[in-house]
């Protein structure tokens, strides 16, 4: 059983673009210049990859132990 | 026993709740029902043609896929802007308020076929305005609109589309005419009661649009028909643009404050709460009334022919319609956090997981709130006298009115479809998790498209245009490259028309769905603070109407004169009489 609902996971994906977007202006404020959307949205796409695995697996680990 | 969110996702059912019971809408009053049914129809038909032309034109200007020639972009950006801002939207809210009017009143309109006089106007003017616009890309018919969204001198469309656009806004008179009407019928059999908070939103935005429609009236009827008829010259371009804008602002607000009547009076329905206060939701109908018109002027910031005061006055003015937003922003928030709190939410922020996010109704509106958050920060920029000059007729700007039009508005209203179709055809919405999955990817779309819009205007891109490349020019964004910047506008383009596709099948599916409709129940709960807190003078409607109507002739009399004064009527050297009457007064004198 997943920790979170298909409805869950489309809502976190769906937050995690605009900030995706704006991550690049905001590392302009640091002064980093160079970094691209791609690879931003490589970035937010491994953080939702990372999501969805804990969602899958820790539950899992959760119910064997519970078990 | 149910999970949480299963009795959220049952708010307003009852085990012993049958198919369409007595109470429900379409049983008491099928005629309205019906007549809601036929506004849905001709929106969603707009919203079809409309969306079609937007990723159409969102592929052209930024050169991904070209299947039109860019002459006849202006026809569908026309197209675009009237199919969507005034048809889509405005037989949309013609709908939600003879629902909303009638439920809340508990009676039907007076007369039914006054009331399908009204829908057959509105009609009508679509047909002429939205054929003759249509009509421009087809080479053997010699009629075309190709003036945009904002049509004003010099730029002159066929008579068909004046005359049309006309007969649309009469339609929309007398609609408000119907609901005074049925308002005033309730107070003969209520004389000490207050007006219901739905009915009271419907009256203020009617009144609001009387006031404001009273410029664009002038500008079509008096200047452009007669001109585009042959019968007078060309007026001046800076009065009928001054008297499109008069109208032009306001009508933002046309669009928004049913988008509004939904998020205070439904959104809290679908959270499992109530509204927090009907008082502060009283005030913002007021004060969008007062506030809506006389701030027309910020769109003319660069125009030479009006003086710079006139516009601080007009710059003043918009930044005070921020506090109904606000406003509502805090009392639309405090209502959903309300709601939560009943489901057992707890926390700071753990409230928000216990909010009902599977419902599409409620996810859409609470996402289409937050993109316009964003877009009122925009609109701040662009109501800045100085910080406009930046982005003035570039991209930002249609960056700006697709957060707000193109979502706040756009999205409630395909939110709010999801909850009033069941309500108004007795048939259960298609698919839930469609629609859920629809409205998020509206709003994803957006955020591509939205989000390189604005960046491209502070890079300097043009709007309003199907090149935006210029020869030995080079736009430099300041993040990112202005190749990626149109890759995103493209993609959001295309990833809106997908949710625009999902939308209309999802809904044209549910029409056709046999499995009646349950929890059709329209009561919605009473306001934590009730009308009973609100001073009584807020129900003064006459008293709103008057002081908006003076706020209105102290912001444009001066302007209109100076105007009037500096340019005429018609350009220098033509004189006002009719062009049919000149030759004959030529022989007479």
């Amino acid at each position: 059983m997943s920790r979170l609902s298909p409805a869950a996971l489309l809502l976190i994906g769906a937050a995690l673009v605009p900030i995706a977007i704006e991550f690049p202006v905001i590392l302009t404020f640091v002064g980093i210049r160079n970094f691209s959307f791609g690879l931003s949205f490589a970035l937010f796409g491994l953080v939702f990859l990372a999501i969805l695995v804990w969602s899958e697996v820790a539950d899992v680990i959760g119910s064997s132990a519970g078990s | 026993m149910s999970t949480p969110t299963e009795s959220i996702l049952n708010i307003g059912r009852t085990d012993d709740e049958t198919a369409l019971p007595a109470e429900s809408f379409i049983v008491k009053y099928p005629t309205v029902a019906r007549v809601v049914r036929v506004c849905f129809a001709y929106a969603f038909v707009a919203l079809a043609v409309g969306g079609l032309f937007g990723v159409i034109q969102a592929l052209h200007r930024t050169n991904v896929i070209r299947v039109i020639d860019s002459a006849d972009y202006y026809t569908l950006l026309t197209a675009h802007g009237v199919f969507l801002a005034i048809v889509f939207t405005i037989f949309f809210l013609a709908g939600v308020f003879a629902w909303a009017n009638t439920r809340s009143l508990e009676r039907p309109p007076l007369n039914p076929r006054f009331t399908w006089l009204w829908v057959g106007t509105m009609s009508a003017g679509t047909l002429l305005s939205g054929g003759s616009i249509l009509a421009g890309l087809v080479a053997e018919i010699d009629v075309s609109a190709d003036v945009l969204f904002t049509f004003y001198a010099p730029l002159q469309a066929h008579p068909l589309f004046y005359i049309g656009l006309a007969l649309f806004v009469v339609g929309t008179w007398l609609a408000g005419i119907d609901w005074f009407r049925q308002y005033l019928d309730w107070r003969a059999d209520n004389p000490d009661e207050r007006i219901p908070l739905q009915s009271f939103m419907v009256l203020t935005t009617m009144l609001m649009w009387y006031l404001s429609t009273l410029g664009v009236a002038i500008e079509v009827v008096v200047f452009l028909i007669p001109w585009s008829l042959g019968l007078m010259p060309a007026p001046t371009p800076l009065l009928t643009r001054t008297l499109f804008w008069f109208f032009g602002h306001p009508v933002v607000y046309f669009w928004l404050m049913p988008a509004y009547l939904m998020w205070y009076t439904v959104l809290p329905k679908l959270s499992g709460g109530r509204l927090f206060s009907d008082p502060l939701a009283r005030v913002v109908f007021v004060l969008f009334l007062l506030l809506s018109t006389p701030v027309g002027i910020h769109h003319q910031y660069l125009d030479p022919g009006i003086a710079e005061g006139f516009k601080f006055i007009a710059m003043t003015n918009t930044m005070f319609l921020l506090l109904p937003s606000l406003l509502t922003a805090f009392t639309v928030v405090a209502s959903v956090e309300h709601g939560a709190r009943q489901n057992g939410g707890e926390g700071y922020f753990g409230w928000l997981t216990a909010l009902p996010w599977r419902d599409p109704a409620f996810t859409g509106m609470m996402l289409a709130g937050l993109m316009f958050a964003a877009g009122g920060f925009s609109g701040m920029v662009n109501a800045g006298m100085n910080i406009n000059y930046l982005v003035h007729n570039t991209i930002w700007v249609p960056g700006h009115f697709h957060l707000t039009v193109g979502t706040a508005v756009a999205l409630t209203f395909m939110a709010a479809a999801y909850w009033l179709v069941p309500r108004v055809t007795g048939r259960a919405l298609y698919s839930r998790p469609i629609g859920l999955f629809q409205v998020v990817l509206w709003f994803i779309g957006m955020t591509f498209m939205s989000a390189a819009m604005h960046r491209g205007g502070l890079a300097g891109i043009p709007r309003r245009t199907a090149e935006p490349e210029y020869s030995k020019f080079t736009f430099e964004a300041v993040v990112g490259t202005i190749s990626s910047l149109r890759l995103q506008i493209a993609f959001g383009g295309v990833l809106l028309f997908v949710s625009l596709v999902i939308f209309l099948a999802n809904i044209a599916l549910t029409a056709a769905n046999n499995e009646p409709a349950t929890g059709l129940k329209t009561d919605l709960p009473p306001a934590l603070s009730g009308p009973e807190q609100s001073p009584q003078v807020l129900d003064e409607l006459k008293l709103w109407a008057i002081i908006a109507i003076v706020l209105v002739i102290l912001a444009y009399s001066l302007p209109l004169w100076s105007i009037i004064n500096g340019a005429g009527f018609y350009q220098d050297g033509i004189t006002a009489s009719p062009q049919v009457v000149q030759p004959v007064l030529e022989v007479l004198i």
